[in-house]
């Protein structure tokens, strides 16, 4: 028997029992639809944060206070740093989240005060696109990124070079809250990185000079981090953990591998949560698939008496019943790869909502994640369709086999 | 070679045990059927007609005992090869319930020709030529389903011939239609046999379908009871 006759037997058999059939698939498809879904989310996140990182060079480690230890970071800290083998310098910056003002309008700017000579060396695609960078004793100057000048949902720029920004920020002094602010001149604008996101968002970040910050925002030495440029990609480990046999757990020290790694970590474990409740409705769709071949496989017993009777053999019987098991899983597959490929996008755009909400609060209305669009690639399609076809298979093998083994003479006895 | 018959069996036993209790359905069968016979089984219920008929079309093994067909063993053949005995050489007409009512009239008969691995061109013009032969090559495209039930005998009929068997076994093939369709059928394979020299067997009950063959073998409790000629 030809595969091709074998393909339209199986064929001609699902359609005398289409809603049957139909149902069938449709399990597949919601399973397969699924997992199509979830995977192109957690793809697209993958890609979202790869991308955020790449600004991030790779001869860079970060060194940021412990989250359980009360050590600070200042200039001892640095200077230390700077004597370890393989760094090249120690950028020391202060940041924090402030307000910006300009010609009636605000907004939610990350203020940065680091030495910005080198500022190409932590951020290597960085680019000024119109001014210049901040000398290092400028105590007036400010540069602004792209969007925080131009703001994406505003027809007018928020500030040009050489105008007055506002900037300023609330504390508490002596149980009361006084908000403390200060006039800057704008001396340069970024070109758009296209990271506006959640982490390292230098298009909605504000540069000055360390000595500016430090004054502006009263933190008396202390740091909120330094930036080590290590003298190549390759030494940044070495320096990282350098740096962690020095102070131990009282600092984090992150390169951009782990940092990416770190947040793959947090995702993976939630992708392969999202990927088994996927799988999970594949396997119910099996038993749906062995539930309906093996009735199929009982009404059809006359029918399969008749093939015995004109020459077929066990494998060919069981070739015909696989056979269908493989066409449900096939159609299912591919519908369900098609199915999940829309899916994606729309539970993208309800994630995303979710999640702009939540980390925006986390930031205190500053920069957040939103929608990331779902990235779909070939292997994951046809895993996913080898998937189904062989969970599919797998559901029918018993039933095949039950087929496979009937007496002729009983089954043509059967009416 | 101890004869020329075309199928002999040896001592055909068939025990079916039900718990500990044995029923011989078919009790030292001696037969000797010679090519271009054309002859029917025949006795009560429970004489061993079908079970006579299902170890003649390779369906079942026997007990004990041997079946030659053209000199070699039957069943000193595996599965498999059995299968491919049945599809080469065997031709089957059941009394009902014969044919798949999904695919049409053509595909019903084309399908022996789909498991020897036939193009789907020479198997196409063959099932089209053997339904003409039969008399319904102007309902080669429709389903069973459409066709009275003598039609759909027809088909059976056309299909058992498909790979131009040997022999073709008819287990009661007219047993569902009335007379007059019924002696149509019985004529449509007298011609075939006349014509093509193709043995047929066939068990039935029906004493009108027995004389019109050239020999009847009368069954009771498993063994031959006797045998007559019809003169023809």
């Amino acid at each position: 028997m030809k595969a091709t006759d074998l393909i339209g037997y199986s064929f001609s058999a699902m359609r005398e029992r289409k809603l049957r059939a139909i149902l069938t698939i449709a399990m597949v498809v919601i399973g397969a639809g699924l997992m199509t879904a979830l995977n192109g989310m957690t793809t697209g996140m993958y890609q979202y944060i790869g991308g955020q990182f790449g600004t991030l060079g790779a001869n860079v480690v970060m060194v940021l206070p412990g989250m359980e230890s009360t050590m600070r970071i200042n200039e001892q800290t640095a200077s230390v740093i700077r004597r370890i083998n393989g760094v090249k310098i120690a950028v020391p910056y202060v940041q924090q989240t402030a307000t910006a003002q300009s010609a009636g309008a605000t907004a939610t700017v990350l203020v940065t005060g680091s030495d910005q000579r080198y500022l190409n060396d932590i951020f290597p695609t960085l680019k000024v696109e119109e001014g210049t960078l901040v000398a290092p004793h400028d105590s007036i100057g400010i540069v602004l990124g792209h969007s925080v000048a131009y703001p994406p949902d505003k027809p007018t720029p928020f500030a040009r070079v050489g105008g007055v920004v506002v900037i300023s920020f609330t504390t508490v002094k002596e149980n009361q809250q006084v908000t403390v602010k200060r006039s800057f001149i704008v001396r340069g604008i970024l070109a758009e990185m296209g990271t506006s996101g959640m982490f390292l968002p230098i298009d909605r970040m504000a540069f000055m000079s360390l000595p500016a910050a430090t004054a502006f925002f009263g933190t008396a030495g202390d740091y909120s981090g330094v930036n080590v440029i290590a003298t190549g990609s390759e030494k940044a480990e070495q320096v990282a953990s350098e740096i962690r046999r020095i102070y131990g757990r009282s600092f984090e020290v992150y390169t951009s591998k782990t940092l990416i790694q770190l947040i793959e970590n947090i995702l993976g474990a939630f992708s392969v949560f999202l990927g088994s409740v996927a799988s999970v409705s594949l396997i119910v769709a099996s038993v749906g698939i062995f539930a309906g071949l093996y009735t199929s496989v009982m009404e059809r017993t006359r029918e399969i008496g008749l093939l015995k009777a004109i020459g077929f053999k066990k494998r060919g019987i069981l070739a015909v019943f696989l056979g269908e098991a493989t066409l449900i899983g096939l159609i299912g597959g591919l519908l369900g790869d098609a199915v999940g490929a829309g899916l994606g996008y729309g539970m993208a755009v309800i994630a995303g909502q979710v999640r702009s909400q939540v980390t925006s609060e986390m930031t205190a209305g500053g920069p957040s994640i939103g929608y990331t669009p779902p990235v779909y690639t070939l292997e994951n399609f046809l895993f996913i369709l080898a998937f189904s076809v062989a969970v599919s298979m797998l559901a029918g093998a018993y039933p095949a086999w039950r087929a496979s083994r009937l007496d002729p003479v009983v089954a043509l006895r059967k009416e | 070679m101890q004869s020329q018959a075309l199928i002999r069996t040896e001592n055909l036993t068939k025990v079916y045990r039900i718990g500990s209790i044995a029923f011989p359905a078919l009790d030292h069968v001696n037969l000797e059927i010679d090519a271009g016979e054309f002859l029917s089984i025949v006795g009560p219920s429970g004489s061993g007609k079908s079970t006579l008929l299902n170890l003649l079309g390779a369906l079942d093994r026997p007990t004990s005992g041997r079946v030659f067909v053209e000199g070699s063993n039957l069943f000193r053949r595996n599965e498999n090869q059995l299968a491919e005995f049945r599809n080469k050489k065997l031709g089957f007409i059941f009394q009902a319930h014969n044919l798949l009512m999904r695919t049409s009239v053509l595909a019903n008969v084309a399908l022996p020709g789909v498991i020897a691995g036939e193009s789907r061109a020479k198997r196409t013009k063959r099932a089209r030529e053997l339904l003409e032969k039969v008399g319904l090559g102007d309902k080669v495209r429709r389903k069973p389903t459409e066709l009275s039930g003598g039609e759909q005998q027809r088909v059976a009929v056309a299909r058992a011939l498909m790979n131009e068997p040997l022999i073709v076994l008819g287990d009661e093939p007219t047993g569902n239609l009335d007379s007059k369709t019924g002696a149509e059928i019985v004529a449509l394979l007298k011609s075939i046999n006349e014509e093509r020299g193709t043995v047929f067997i066939l068990v039935t009950h029906n004493p009108e379908v027995a004389n019109e063959t050239q020999r009847v073998i009368h069954l009771r409790d498993g063994r031959i009871s006797h045998m007559e000629r019809i003169p023809g």
